[in-house]
């Protein structure tokens, strides 16, 4: 009897010493990763449309998902330069509609220009100080559509390379059932094809174009991005999931961008009942349908 | 010449070696149906002798001594078969073992397929559902689903409610080998993965090897699902009808000259009511699949077999106001025929010639009006000519033989306006393979060692693939196993299997500047009877993986020259204990799994590792009044995750107002650096037979998560109306009740 209690003991034993060790073994690594807060700084130097407005600097920092948020930070010094330029631009803090952002107070003085190299500096006493470089691409020009046309579908868009450009940006704005439509599409600038390669043919967006009412002008307008602004834009995050943006493009020391685009733009009128027809015949020579013929 | 050669010479090894005893042969079918029955256990009374069938009913049997024996053929819901035969020296004796079905379920057979297979088998990881197990599980939309019924065993993984993707010790479901009939199904999926296509009405068994399978299968890391789809009624035509919410299915079966025939078919057409019902406009969905066998008995020795799958999803979409402005139609899905020849060519040589078309294609046509249309077309096509041999060389060794080449094409073609990619690749994989079943001391101590070379064309080299299996029966009811083998794959997807619904894969071959990926399985474990009908096991692994080639972190598709290179390991413990017959019937499983991958620096846990599982299983037939009841519980620990860490401002330059807008962007952690809650669901079904005069009427009613458990699919962050984030959750599927009726005549 005895030794059959020593037995079923010695079992029982066994068994909930292999239940701890599999407790034991199998935790989950549950705590989070390290959080550290950093300068949030984002920075578009715009020219082509608008040469002389107002060009803010965003500056914040990174909150950990704990913390309230604020909607400024007070306390950053603020510089961009170039070579070009014969002062650095310093940014003075400003809030708007709720917004603090740090806007140049020489706005009317900065001249960026197509190919010139742009530093940024933003010091604060309580974060790592954030530096960056843009190179602003050159100005181009579309050839097709211009100003006054009337497009319809099947028509191309087509525009001259910027170089320096990593890719372009096209803008929508439209309204569909009473709402108002905003965003854009950024192409990689080697996924635009082009014969000459200088330069860029692509279809009209006419899925957005279709929605305007025939009469009614439309401002297409197309931006060539530097390489910063592409990956902040348009650019695919390397770690993190798909649906989850860029955090940072180009910045070292904290997050954000620091970019630099040119815009340029065209009024252009929908006839609807006209498809089909190729616009690039109406270009001189140089140019190829897209639509190739032995598909 | 040469095989015939070959044929001549194994016919008369055994002969010489053993001349004085005899042997028996044959098959075992099932009298009703003239289907064959996998696994049957024949013996031959009093000597200690016997043999399991193979997978197509067939046994050999040597070494009898010559005189008068009585040879029993058993197998579970059947009645004993006993024949009394004469046997002279030297005497190879055929026959085929018809069995009845037994009246009563409960009676005197004990012996089971899977009492079989631990007899006489070397099958280490191995779990074989048959028609049984299916069926009586509660079902999802009114439907039975294999894939989701393999989810229920050890080892196997289920990352949500929608996805009945295979993760399998620590493997991907790309590195899953899945069969119907010897065709190869690359992408097993209805409804974005809540379904597979297999109609598990016309499925006989599927078979899971989840570790260390033998070298008959290759071409993949971690398992192999094997499934083979009913032959068909021999005797008698018969048509199973019935209606669920989801779908109608039809499963038609009848003699045809010399053989047998079986056509199913099933058809949804909740999600277009569903939609219409709600308002939905410019939205349709359906899928369809068509699952069909013939076979043809020439001789009792050879045996023709003709499958089939056709399934495929229809997705439409268009502008309710103008369907000329745009309209869209997505269809994907499987084709697959196989043509498999068994052939008896001496009782001691058991062939099987194998030729299988299968082919997974998409078509994507989004017509925007006007001739702009954006098109895109993949396809995968997949050949394969097989041929296994066993060859009975003497009782104590049982060699099985072979070669498989595959001609394996992907295409892939996108189509828009000035846009147009193409891909396209080819791969011609060819092996060899050998393997004998060595019992070493009789009844106790078995092993299984072999050898596949694959020969991989792409880098023009073999690639050994030695496998060795143990078994050691200390006792009658004790088995001790293990196995460790070495797989490569020649095949892998570009897309990431962390998508939450999937329309389909997209395979390539390894590119040319990547390693093969490879795998070793180390498997050891311990399987115990504790009564007839009640099999207990206890299994370790541990796999190390080399050369994988994972998708970059967050790409739903990555571009082949693109792919990471990992390194990692799975290793675990299962235990499962399972009821065969009976009263209550079913099985409890429980795992415990670790899976981890190294790409560069980066080590992280894989997103479906799921470190604690448990499955509760159970059918009781009978219950009440003839009602069956079927119930399953499924508990596991939460899966990793990505989570938010820390969040800022974005600002969103919108050309068109010359201004900016802002949204919150957030900064996440490492992949594995958070685990959702721990999942947890309990389905079960009732169900009613009622026999008439003309045949008999089935009512079901099942319920999906009874008990409404909120069970979180994925978190994301919205911005709340004082600005700050907030964590919000999107659940997997709530209490789900479905009724549905069958109709057998």
């Amino acid at each position: 009897m005895l030794t059959v209690i020593r037995q079923a003991r010695t079992r029982a034993g066994f068994f909930c010493s292999l239940a701890l060790a599999i407790t034991a073994a199998s935790c989950d690594r549950t705590a989070p990763s390290e959080f550290r807060a950093e300068l949030n700084v984002q920075v578009m130097l715009r020219q082509g449309l608008h040469d002389r407005v107002e060009m803010p600097v965003f500056v914040n920092r990174t909150y950990s998902i704990f913390e309230e948020p604020q909607h400024s930070l007070a306390g950053a010094e603020v510089l961009i330069w170039s070579r070009q330029w014969p002062d650095t631009l310093r940014f003075a803090e400003q809030t708007i509609s709720g917004t603090t952002a740090y806007y140049c107070t020489t706005m009317a003085m900065i001249p960026v220009t197509g190919g010139e190299t742009c530093w940024l500096q933003v010091i604060h006493p309580d974060f790592d100080t954030v530096r960056a470089r843009t190179i602003a691409p050159d100005t181009f020009r579309i050839l097709y559509p211009a100003t006054g046309d009337t497009v319809s579908d099947g028509d191309s868009l087509v525009f001259r390379r910027s170089r320096n450009a990593k890719g372009y940006l096209i803008s929508y704005d439209y309204r569909l059932d009473g709402d108002t439509w905003r965003g854009w599409i950024a192409f990689p600038n080697e996924s635009i094809p082009g014969l000459p390669y200088d330069t860029a043919v692509m279809r009209l967006p006419m899925v957005w174009l279709r929605t305007v009412e025939p009469g009614r002008p439309y401002q297409l307008v197309v931006a060539a991005l530097d390489s910063n602004y592409f990956e902040w834009a348009g650019g695919r995050a390397q770690n993190p999931r798909r649906d989850r943006q860029v955090l940072s493009a180009g910045i070292s020391g904290g997050v954000g961008v620091f970019g630099s685009i040119c815009e340029q733009a065209c009024t252009v009128y929908v006839r609807q009942d006209s498809a089909g027809r190729r616009c690039l015949r109406q270009i001189d020579s140089g140019y190829f349908p897209l639509k190739r013929s032995n598909r | 010449m040469r095989v015939s050669a070959i044929l001549a010479v194994s016919a008369f090894v055994p002969v010489m070696a053993s001349a004085q005893p005899a042997a028996v042969s044959g098959f075992v079918r099932d009298r009703a149906t003239g289907e064959p029955l996998a696994y049957a256990n024949v013996v031959i009374e009093g000597t200690g002798l016997g043999a399991a069938t193979s997978e197509r009913g067939y046994f050999y049997i040597g070494q009898i001594p010559a005189g008068r024996h009585e040879l029993s053929a058993s197998y579970v819901g059947y009645e004993t078969v006993r024949r009394q035969v004469e046997l002279a020296p030297a005497q190879v004796l055929s026959l085929v073992l018809e069995l009845p079905r037994a009246a009563v379920e409960l009676g005197e057979v004990r012996v089971s397929a899977e009492r079989a297979k631990f007899d006489r088998e070397v099958q280490i990881s191995a779990t074989r559902l048959d028609t049984r197990s299916l069926l009586t599980l509660p079902r999802l939309g009114g439907e039975v689903d294999v894939l989701r019924t393999v989810q229920l065993l050890p080892g196997v993984v289920m990352t949500s409610d929608f996805s009945n993707r295979l993760y399998i010790r620590g493997g991907s479901p790309d590195q899953n080998l899945i069969l119907l009939d010897g065709i190869s199904v690359y992408n097993p999926s209805h409804l974005f993965g809540m379904f597979s296509p297999f109609i598990a009405e016309a499925v006989a068994d599927a078979t899971l090897l989840a570790g260390g399978f033998p070298a008959q299968y290759g071409g993949r890391l971690s398992s192999v699902l094997d499934v083979v789809s009913r032959e068909g009624n021999s005797k008698r035509l018969s048509v199973d009808g019935s209606l669920s919410l989801l779908a109608a299915r039809a499963v038609a079966e009848g003699p045809i000259p010399g053989g047998s025939f079986l056509v199913a078919g099933r058809r949804t057409y909740l999600p277009d009511l569903v939609l219409s019902g709600l308002g939905v406009e410019g939205l349709g969905y359906y899928f369809y699949d068509v699952m069909a066998k013939a076979n043809y008995t020439r001789t009792p020795d050879s045996r023709l077999t003709l499958a089939g799958i056709s399934a495929e999803d229809v997705l439409s979409f268009w502008d309710p106001q103008n369907r000329q402005a745009m309209d869209s139609k997505l269809r994907w899905g499987n084709n697959g025929v196989s043509l498999r020849w068994n052939r008896v060519f001496t009782p001691i040589i058991y062939g099987e010639v194998l030729a299988a078309w299968s082919n997974f294609r998409s078509r994507f046509d989004v017509d925007f009006g006007a001739g702009a249309r954006a098109k895109f077309k993949s396809d995968l096509m997949d050949w394969t000519l097989k041929a296994d041999l066993t060859w009975y060389l003497a009782d104590a060794h049982t060699v099985q033989f072979g070669a498989d080449a595959k001609y394996v094409g992907n295409g892939a073609r996108f189509d828009y306006d000035t846009i147009e990619v193409v891909h396209r690749d080819t791969l011609v994989p060819l092996a060899l393979y050998v393997e004998d079943k060595w019992e070493l001391v009789a009844e106790r101590i078995f092993l299984r060692p072999g050898l596949r070379l694959a020969f991989d064309p792409y880098r023009s080299r073999f690639e050994p693939e030695p496998r060795l299996g143990i078994k050691f029966r200390p006792g009658k009811n004790t088995a001790v196993n293990a196995a460790i083998g070495r797989f490569t794959q020649p095949t892998v997807v570009l897309n990431s299997t962390e998508a939450l619904f999937s329309i389909h894969d997209i395979w390539i071959s390894v590119p040319r500047k990547y390693r093969l990926p490879s795998a070793v399985h180390y498997v050891a474990g311990v399987e115990r009877w504790f009564a007839d009908d009640v099999l207990g096991s206890v299994e370790i692994y541990y796999k190390d993986f080399s050369n994988l080639l994972e998708t970059r972190y967050g790409d739903y598709f990555t571009p082949p020259e693109s792919l990471l290179v990992a390194d990692g390991y799975s290793a675990g413990f299962e235990l499962m204990l399972r009821k065969t017959q009976g009263r209550v019937h079913g099985w409890v499983s429980y795992s415990l799994a670790w899976t981890e991958r190294q790409i560069g620096n980066e080590v992280f846990h894989q997103h479906y590792d799921r470190r604690h599982s448990l499955n509760i299983v159970a059918t009781l037939p009978g219950l009440y009044r003839g009602i069956d009841l079927s119930a399953r519980w499924t508990l596991g620990t939460g899966l990793p995750y990505a989570g938010a860490v820390g969040y800022g401002h974005r600002y969103e330059y919108y050309p068109h107002e010359h201004d900016y807008h802002w949204h919150w962007m957030f900064e996440y952690g490492e992949r594995d650096a958070f685990r959702y809650p721990v999942y947890h669901r309990l389905d079960a079904g009732l169900s009613k037979v009622w026999r008439l005069s003309w045949g008999e009427v089935k009512g079901f009613l099942d319920v999906i998560n009874l008990y409404n458990a909120r069970n979180v699919l994925l978190y994301y962050w919205e911005r709340a109306a004082d600005q700050r984030p907030v964590r919000k959750s999107i659940g997997m599927i709530p209490i789900l009740p479905t009724i549905g009726v069958s109709v057998r005549f």
